[in-house]
């Protein structure tokens, strides 16, 4: 696949587990995007596997909320599940920006047509 | 903020989640323990990722609350620090994974000393924790076992 500015993954991963969603790019990722990603993500786990991860996934969220102007590459988070084990949620952000506001990526656009 | 256990008495920096200056003196508790493990034995790191926001916000999470990549050996060592919220979360926990260099610009990819392996996943030991004398013994054998005598787990 062609490589774009802004690519990341997030992954659902330990016990045995892998799956991802990922991103490719022109722009940065939103929040609102990241959010979308996530709620796809855990779409794909059975409910075992999703209540294993609850918190991670919770803590995930949180995170994509809390990013103020974004976050550049290179970055890796890991939420851990309390279960320990190595149970986890990871976000990893290989180029470009990821996790900003809709508002910023719309005034910067309107800035770039100006 | 999530309801937090009290910590125990043998917690390090147990309110380093709170005040930013407990913080720093955390992360340079990481940074001296990497400089006596690995640069007194002529092994070089340095930080890798990215912790500072584009509006030059530095993170306060502990999560990492340090990293390091090891050129000579090409690996990679990231350290969660978490205070716990459960009676019964574990307090240690660590796992390998590695990080997809060939993914990512050629400007943010780390440099091995040996360019055969620059696009070679890096082989990544996370260790989350929280800090106690006990937690940070555990972690520190697991460091030197797996960079210094390149110990798979």
């Amino acid at each position: 696949m062609y490589r774009k500015k802004h690519r990341g993954r997030i992954q659902a991963q330990g016990g045995g587990l892998e799956t991802s969603e990922t991103w490719n790019q022109d722009e940065p990722l939103t929040k609102q995007e990241g959010r979308g990603l996530l709620a796809r993500l855990k779409s794909k786990l059975t409910p075992e596997e999703r209540e294993q991860r609850r918190k991670s996934f919770e803590d995930a969220e949180r995170f994509i909320d809390g990013a103020r102007g974004g976050l550049d590459a290179p970055q890796r988070r890991s939420f851990l599940s309390t279960q320990g084990k190595g149970l986890r949620v990871d976000i990893e952000i290989w180029g470009g920006t990821a996790f900003i506001a809709l508002i910023i990526l719309i005034l910067v656009a309107i800035w770039l047509i100006d | 903020m999530a309801n937090r256990l009290t910590p125990s008495h043998r917690v390090l920096f147990p309110a380093f989640l709170e005040d930013h200056e407990v913080y720093q003196q955390a992360e340079a508790y990481w940074q001296m323990l990497f400089e006596a493990l690995f640069t007194t034995k002529d092994i070089p790191f340095h930080r890798y990722y990215n912790t500072i926001s584009p509006a030059g916000e530095k993170d306060y999470t502990g999560n990492p609350i340090f990293d390091a990549y090891f050129p000579r050996q090409h690996k990679l060592v990231r350290v969660i620090q978490f205070i716990a919220t459960e009676a019964d979360q574990p307090r240690f926990d660590f796992w390998e994974d590695a990080w997809p260099t060939a993914e990512l610009d050629p400007s943010l990819r780390p440099i091995p000393h040996d360019p055969a392996k620059s696009l070679e996943p890096v082989p990544e030991l996370v260790i989350s924790l929280e800090l106690s004398t006990d937690t940070a013994e555990q972690a520190r054998q697991l460091l030197q076992q797996w960079v210094t005598m390149g110990r798979e787990f």
